[in-house]
This record gives C-alpha cells, structure tokens and sequence, in this order.
C-alpha cells in the first residue's frame, strides 16, 4: 500500500530538481581553481634543523635581557642626560637641606643672655617699715550655710501621749 | 602540520605548566606551517624561520593569556601574522620598501603598498614556476596576501582566518576574492604558459 502510494507521488529528489534553481559556477571558476591548484603546489617550507635549540637559546636570552639593562646607563648616555642627571641631584640636595635646616632650628638656636636689670630683685625700702608690713590675711574658708528650708531637723520635744481607753480631755472640763 | 602525539588539552595544560616536554611537542607539530605560511607571506626564508621562532617565544611567554576554549592553531597563526606585520613594518621603516604609491583609491595606502622584497632561496623554490607564484604573492598588497596565504596554501577555513585577522566573515571573504583576482592578473602570462590559453 505504501508502495504504491510512493510511486505515484514524485520523489524529494524530482521534486527538488524540478522546483530549485539550479545554482551556476561563477564566471571565473576556472581561473579560480587553476590559482589554487597552483598554490597548492608551491612547495611546503620547512623549518631548519636546529629550530628547536635556537628558539630556546633565544628564550634564554630574553629571560636573562630583563635585568641587565639598568646596568648600561654609563657607556650610551648624551651628555643632556647627564646634565638633567645633574641638576636633578642638586635641586634634590637642596631641598634636603632646605628641609633639613628648617626642622632643626628651633633646637640649636642659642638665646641672647638676659640684661642684669632684667633679672634682679629691687625691693623699694619703706616696705621694710613695719606698719607697711601687713600680716598677711589668713585665708578664711567659706562655710556655706544652710537654710531650714534646705534642711529640716527632727524635733526632739515630748510629744503628748494619748493613753488609749481614756478619751481625751476637753480644756473645758479642767 | 606534524603529527601530534598528545590531545591539545593535554599540550596546552603543559605549555602552562611552562613544561619544556610540551613547548617541544608544540614546536615539532607546527614550526614547519608557520615557518611556511611566514615565508609565503613575507617572501624571505631568512626572515620567515625568525618570525615563527619569534611566534613560539611569545607563545612560551603569554601562554598565560590563552583563552580556554580556543582552538591553539588559530592562536599560533595569530601571533605569527602579527609578528610577520611587524617584520613588514620594520622592513617600510628600513627603506626596503616605497613609502609612496599612485593609488587612485587613497584607503589603507600604508597597510597595501606592495612587497616586492622577494628573496627567492633556491632551496626552497627551486623550480621557476614556484618562484614565478612567489614573486607574484609578494605584489599583492598585505591584507589580501595574508589571506590567500591562510586560505588556498595553509588550508584554514574562513572562519579561522576570520579569528587569526580579527575581522568579519563577509571582510574574509572579499580579501581572498580581491586578492585572487589580482594573482590571477599577475600570473595571467604563467596561466598562458602552462595551461595553453589565456584565462579571461
């Protein structure tokens, strides 16, 4: 049944043939494949024997090139360097020492020794007499007071005794 | 491209590990296609085994920068354009090459001016048509040559080319088609001599 179903109906290849375009070489599809049947037959270049060592021996040389190059400063150097060397280190030197003087003045600067009429004592002469020599107040120490109202002590009178079982007396009574 | 005798996981792992085993094997698989593609594209054989040397030293020391997950073929082609441009470039500051050119169209006019350093070594081209295909190559503008060079001699596919120049698909595509076209104008006489009539 599905045989014959299948031979009746076109197949995907007639289909496909006959409904798709069919696609063309390009114009220059000779050329092209000519180019590259040419390339293909340059020869293939080969690296030399001792590629291998050679590439590790130049390896090692730019491994050990890293440091040494800071120590070549002498043998190529113009002499502008030199002088932009120089007056670097002398305007460095002198803020040293700019900074160096300023923070050590203040402790090496020797002070100018005092007039003698600066330093000594005069005492006027009638303050020998002895009235104008005063005994000298002796300091009194301030009490504070204290208010009643601050403070209130407790009374120490007799109070009445109320004796129970006898009411109390009325002043008319005595 | 030699015979490798470990996955490229395996290799790269290694290459890590800053393990001479593998920058061994790696040199032993791929120096011969770098030194190749180098020395089709830089026309020098001197100059091509010092590029791909130059390639593997940077490998050893940028390893590092690998990108899990790319294809470490590409990468070596990579760096070996790189290197190889740089060569171009030292060559133009050198003089070896003409600074200026009468190029009408005026775009990328430093990146095309032709290299017509072709050092032929017999040893390698020895018949008088390789040489003939060689000395063309080296008329095609750069950005064209590398590409006819990494598609029709190296075999890679486009989209590793794209990856190795760092451009699109469709840019890949056109610079193999231009410069095809401008080796086949180049070779038009050989194309006469071998195959008997002259290609349109």
């Amino acid at each position: 049944m599905n045989d014959q179903s299948n031979r009746q109906q076109p197949s995907i290849e007639e289909l496909l043939a006959g409904q798709l375009p069919r696609a063309e070489a390009p114009a220059d599809f000779e050329d092209v494949t000519m180019l590259r049947l040419l390339l293909g037959q340059l020869p293939r270049v080969s690296a030399p024997e001792n590629f291998e060592e050679e590439v590790l021996t130049r390896l090692a040389e730019t491994k050990k090139r890293k440091f040494p190059r800071r120590l070549r400063l002498p043998q190529s150097r113009s002499p502008w360097h030199w002088l932009a060397a120089g007056a670097g280190v002398a305007i460095l030197g002198g803020a040293i020492y700019y900074f160096a003087t300023r923070t050590t003045a203040p402790t090496s600067e020797v002070l100018p020794p005092a007039p003698a009429e600066q330093l000594r004592l005069v005492i006027p002469t009638d303050t020998m007499l002895e009235e104008t020599i005063k005994k000298p107040a002796l300091p009194t120490v301030e009490t504070t007071k204290r208010t009643p109202d601050t403070f209130t002590q407790p009374s120490t009178a007799p109070t009445k005794r109320i004796t129970p079982g006898k009411p109390p007396l009325h002043e008319d009574d005595e | 491209m030699g015979r490798a005798t470990m996955d490229e996981q395996t290799l790269i792992e290694l290459l890590i590990e800053r393990k001479e085993e593998g920058f061994r094997e790696l040199m032993r698989v791929y120096k011969d296609d770098l030194v190749n593609f180098a020395y089709r594209f830089l026309g020098s054989y001197d100059d091509a085994v010092d590029a791909a040397q130059e390639t593997f030293i940077r490998v050893f020391r940028f390893i590092d920068t690998f990108q899990q997950g790319a294809r470490l073929r590409t990468w070596l082609y990579t760096i070996a354009r790189n290197v190889a441009l740089s060569m171009l470039e030292k060559r133009k500051q050198r003089g070896m090459l003409p600074l200026t050119v009468s190029d009408e169209e005026g775009q990328e006019l430093e990146r095309e001016i032709p290299d017509e350093s072709y050092m032929p070594d017999r040893a390698v081209d020895a018949t008088i048509v390789a040489q003939q295909i060689q000395k063309a190559l080296m008329k095609v503008p750069p950005v064209y040559r590398e590409a006819v060079v990494l598609r029709d001699i190296e075999g890679l596919s486009y989209e590793e080319i794209a990856d190795v120049c760092q451009v699109e698909l469709g840019t890949v595509k056109s610079r193999i088609n231009r410069g095809r076209s401008m080796l086949q104008e180049l070779l038009r006489d050989l194309y006469e001599e071998l195959f008997g009539n002259k290609s349109s």
